[in-house]
Parts: C-alpha cells; structure tokens; sequence
C-alpha cells in the first residue's frame, strides 16, 4: 500500500508541476496509476464494488485537484469507475445466473415459489443496469426496482447453500478485481492505438488534390495526414504556425520529411488563405458534453473563418479527450495562463515590467492564454477512434462511456 | 369538458404514461385484480417520478447560473422559479430581468416569489426585452410541451425573445419535465390548435376589429440552446431521439 501512495504523489506533483504533456500522455498515466490503486487495494468481503469505487474516487479527486485544466485525467478516473460499476454488474448477474440453475436443478417440487425470487433479482439487475445507463423517457419507468414484487437478492441466495458460500464469495472478489484490472488494460490499449484507430479513416475523408489546413501540432493530426499520404492520396497541407509556440513549424517538419506538400502561414494569414481550402482539421484539447471544444489557442478564429467560407472544420480527437462536463463559463473556466516569455523576452522588456513605475504595477501586462473554446455549432464533424459523428451526438458517446452518478468526482465544499 | 383541451402537457404526460402500460410487461398477469394493482402502483410511481423531476432540473439548472449573471425570465414556470431558488440558496449572486407577461400578468407574479428570496429584479414590459438583451447573460423559460423536433411550446413571446436572444448570441435554456415531451411536429406557428385566452385591453376594442388570441407559441430549436429536464441536459437534437425511441 505504501508504495502505491508514493506513486500518486509523485504523479500528483508531475501533475502540478505541468511535467506530463499532452492529454494522451495524462490519461495513459491515470489509467496505469489507477490500475495499480486497484491491483494494491485489499478488497473487504462485503461491498467490494463500493470499496474499490471509493479507493478510486479518492485518487481521483488528488488527481484532478492536482491539474483540473487537464480535463483527460478527469476522463479516465469516470471512466474507471463505470468500468468498475459494470464488471460489478455482469458479476452479480452472473451469479444469479448460476443460483436459478441449481436452484431448479435441486428441487424441482416447488419450483413456482422458487422461479418468482429469481426472476425478479435478474430484474433487479437490470434495474441497476439501466440507472446505470443514462436516465432516458423509456427507463423513466422500468428503472425502478419495483419495492412490492422484489425480495432482497442477498436474502434470496442466503438459504441456499452455506457451506460453500465463502469460498465462492472470495473467488468472486478476486473475479472482479480481475475483470475490472483486464478492462482497464483494455482501456490503456484503445489509448495506445487511437491515433490509428483515427488514421484508418482518413483515406475516407481527404480526396485527391484538396488543400488541407491546420493550426499548430497536434499528433492526431500529423498521423492522420500522413495515414492519408501512405495510401497514395495527393494533397497540399497549409499550416499555421501556431504562435506563440510555433509548433506548426515542427509539423511542418514532420509531414515535409514524409513528402507531403506543405505550406506554411503565419496565424494572421488563415483568413487570407482559408478561401483556397477544403477541409480545416485540428486536433483539441477537450471535446465538452454539448459538442463543443477546448482546443489550443488561435484555433477559434480558424473556425470562425472556416464558417464564413462554409469550409469543414473537422475535429479528430481520441475518445479519452470526450469530457462529460459543460463548459458553464467557457470564457473564465477550463483555461490556463502560460509564461508570458514565450512572447516577449524579460531582457528586453525589462524596463517596461517595472514594478518601480506607476505605484508598483508595472504598465506592460503580458497575457498568454493556453486554449480557446469554440462553440458547437461552428464544428462540422468529430473524428473519434470510434468514428465519425456531429456535435450534437456527443452526448450518445458520453451516455456509453460514464455513469451519471460520476460526473461530479469532487465533492463540493459545502460552504 | 371540464378539462383544458388545449394542454400539452397533460395530452403529453397521458400519452406517456399509455406508452408505459402497453409496452410493459404490466399486464401479463393472468389475474385482472393483480394487474389492475400494477397499473394503479405505476400510476403513482408516474406520479412520484414527475414530481421528484422538478428538483433533479434544479440541481442541473442551478449549475449554469454564476455570479454576477443577469437572467432573464419569461412566463411563470414554476421549474424555472425552483431552479433559480436553489441557485439563490447556494449564495449565488444574480440578478433576474421578468418580463411583464400580458395578458395574466405571469411577470408580476414571479418577480414577486424572487423578491421575497431576496434575489434582486427588475420588471420589463413585454416590448422592453431587445432594449434590454446587452445587459442579459442568459435567457430562462419554461415549456407548456417540449416537441419532437427539439423546439418548445410556451407562453406567447417565448418565440420572440429566443429570436432576439439568438441575433445577440445569447444562450436560451429551457427547462422543462420529461412528461412535457410531446409527439407533435409543427412545422409553423399555425400548426396547431390555439390556445385562446382573453386578453383584457382595458379599454373597449373598436368594432371591427379582430385580436390575436392564442397564448402560445412555437421556438424552433435552432433558437434553444439546451434544456434541463429531469433526463440530464440536453441538446435539443436528443429530444427526437428519446421520442422516437419511445414511441418507434
């Protein structure tokens, strides 16, 4: 145990001190740090599915607290726990899977009275399985366990037989932690493979001899133009630079050395140039609940543009970037404040950043802001790993990937 | 008839709750009694359901108020005034714009329930709300019934004001129960029966002279921006897709 303590501080501090870069990254690492919490946590013999859930949602508030702009962590942590919340569930109804079985098998005589307890702790199962989906018009209803008809499943499977009771049990605890450790694996893997799972769809989208445009570096992107070029598809790519920390240079860099045909512009020119294009892709930050994105800066304004020329502004993102939160105050929110030097140079504005002048604020203030948020209705289309889709059916993605009841991981000060 | 034929809400909650008698297993009983006894235990389960919805939209609702907004209300909803009084509950600092609300003078009313929970507001006549909108941060309503293209029925004006919100890109929230989702697709303003309500000018019409006197109106959904509804927020597009999952 203490070795796993020692583990999320030290990616609690990686966290703060902004050491990880990029959501991939994070969201690898929460899922590989929460999967060694689950590995190391000592399962109690009653409620386990709640203790692990708990164990959980304690790293992840640590987690998120540690970085809340880098909203992948977050993700992942909901992620996990539906994870655990549904390996519990197909445990539990596996097992009253088996307990009919020998229930009939034992005494067939009274088989009325024993048929009813058993049907209705499956429906009690899918009871839960359905609060566990999103509550929707057709669940309203069904999703209650009904208090009349429904005898306590524990009680029903206490009678029946107690001498091998606890060893069943045990080896149920240890099914679950291990089915809930094979999920998260399998988690981690569609993190891996997610920049392919999205290039395998790029021949689909880029035609022959269209002009492509993007701002900055994103590593979706650059896997997804060159996933294209590979497939012998011939297109020119424009690439603004990204300012200020000209990571479209380095992009550019990348796709020349694969033999992409690539201009560079500075942001100021998309306007300028966006008329030429057929297709803006960018890659984000965060994709919100309602469609829409959390993405580097300067990327608004593409988007703005792309409208006015009725151009497609297409988003490719990994699942893992899908945040279940609305952007409630998009302008004062989700945004951080980077180190002002990438702008400017301390030397030589020194003097202008006095704080000797003017009683002791300097006049020259340097704002650096890391993201812009773009509306839903200025996106096209979503490329995820799981395929393409609108704005709009976002919240369909966010219904099969999390439980309600996990969209608010901290708890409130109450205050 | 002593019922009000004209309201979608209850047309809508009563198409919902026959959806749930015959599409369930509810009356696969062999005894009649003992489905009879389903049906009336569903019935108050409905009845439950629908009541705890109101405090699920609060909870959702209250989230998109912040400090320092200025709301504007139309129509007394009464979902509306429960999610705003959380907010207020919560220490949220805000203050409400209520339109007037001619004909029954809905404004008067609902500015008088935020007035005694201390939350500051100001009354604006009907015609007030383009002259107002720059200092507004957001746009709530309530629904008479929420339809199948997304878009809503509601009190007379609720059109207009989405408009104006929309050209000053403002967002409009709805809020509105999940039993106020209805299988109707109008496809204009005069699509559907009028609700026709008297309309007190105060002084005697001319003769000749003909008044408009439906009390509602259609917003499309281009104009709504998300609607809370005890099923979580939602997009206006995902009302379609429950409707027609429910009644496909």
């Amino acid at each position: 145990m203490p070795d796993v303590q020692a583990l999320v501080n030290d990616f609690v501090l990686k966290l703060k001190r902004r050491k990880i870069e990029g959501s991939q990254a994070s969201a690898r690492q929460t899922a590989e740090l929460l999967r060694s919490v689950i590995s190391h946590h000592r399962m109690p013999y009653t409620n386990q599915a709640q203790a692990l859930i708990n164990a959980v949602r304690a790293v992840g508030e640590h987690l998120i607290a540690a970085n809340p702009v880098e909203l992948a962590v977050g993700n992942i942590v909901r992620r996990v726990l539906h994870i655990i919340r549904e390996e519990d569930l197909t445990s539990t109804e596996s097992s009253f899977e088996g307990l009919s079985l020998s229930a009939n098998s034992d005494d067939d005589d009274n088989s009325e009275s024993e048929a009813r307890p058993v049907l209705s702790a499956a429906a009690v199962a899918a009871a839960a399985r359905s609060t566990l989906r999103a509550p929707s018009l057709q669940t309203l209803l069904e999703g209650i366990p009904d208090s009349a008809s429904a005898p306590h499943p524990s009680s029903s499977g206490g009678d029946s037989d107690g001498k091998s009771k606890s060893a069943e049990r045990s080896s149920r605890s240890k099914k679950l932690k291990h089915d809930v450790i094979e999920a998260i694996n399998e988690l981690i893997q569609d993190i891996d493979t997610c920049h392919e799972q999205i290039s395998e769809q790029a021949v689909g989208l880029i035609h022959q001899n269209e002009v492509i445009l993007t701002l900055g570096r994103s590593r979706t992107v650059k896997e997804f133009l060159c996933a294209a070029n590979e497939k012998k598809r011939s297109f020119r790519v424009f690439i603004a630079e990204g300012a200020p920390r000209y990571q479209g240079h380095v992009l550019a860099k990348e796709l020349v050395s694969k033999g992409l045909q690539t201009t560079v512009i500075t942001d100021s020119a998309v306007f300028a140039m966006i008329s030429r294009v057929n297709m803006v892709i960018v890659g984000v930050h965060a994709i919100m609940a309602n469609g829409g994105v959390i993405a580097p800066i300067g990327i608004n304004m593409v988007a703005l543009a792309a409208q006015r020329h009725a151009v497609p502004f297409v988003v490719v993102a990994g699942s893992h970037k899908l945040c279940p939160l609305y952007p409630h105050n998009p302008e004062v929110l989700l945004n951080e404040l980077k180190c002002p030097s990438d702008l400017l140079d301390f030397g030589e504005f020194s003097d202008c950043m006095d704080f000797g002048t003017s009683g002791g604020s300097p006049l020259l203030h340097v704002v650096n802001p890391a993201f812009d948020y773009v509306p839903p209705k200025l996106v096209s289309l979503f490329i995820t790993d799981t395929g393409g889709h609108s704005p709009s059916y976002m919240y369909r993605l966010i219904a099969d990937y999390y439980s309600a009841d996990d969209f608010v991981v901290q708890r409130r000060t109450s205050s | 008839m002593s019922w009000d034929t004209t309201s979608i809400s209850l047309s809508a909650g009563c198409d919902l709750f026959m959806r749930y008698v015959t599409r369930t297993s509810a009356l696969e009983y062999e005894d009649f009694n003992a489905a009879k006894l389903r049906l009336i235990e569903r019935g108050e389960k409905f009845g439950e359901i629908s009541l705890k919805a109101r405090r699920t939209i609060a909870m959702l609702g209250q989230d998109f108020v912040f400090d320092g907004s200025t709301i504007l209300v139309h129509g007394f909803s009464r979902v509306v005034l429960e999610v705003l009084k959380l907010a207020a509950s919560n220490r949220k600092m805000f203050r409400v714009f209520c339109t007037e609300g001619r004909p029954d003078r809905t404004g008067l009313r609902f500015s008088n329930e935020l007035a005694q929970l201390g939350v500051p507001v100001k009354l604006l006549l009907d015609s007030a709300v383009a002259y107002a909108m720059d200092e507004v941060d957001m746009v709530f309503v309530g629904a008479d019934g929420v339809v199948e293209s997304g878009g809503i029925l509601n009190m007379m004006g609720t059109y207009q004001i989405a408009l104006v919100a929309h050209s000053m890109s403002k967002p409009v929230y709805v809020a509105a129960e999940s039993y106020k989702f209805a299988r109707l697709y109008p496809l204009d303003q005069k699509d559907l029966a009028p609700a026709i309500r008297p309309i007190d000018f105060g002084v005697p019409i001319p003769s000749g002279v003909e008044v408009e006197g439906n009390a509602r109106d259609y917003t499309p959904p281009q104009y709504l921006t998300l609607l809370f509804t005890d099923l979580g927020v939602l997009t206006p597009s995902v009302v379609s897709d429950e409707l027609i999952q429910l009644y496909l």
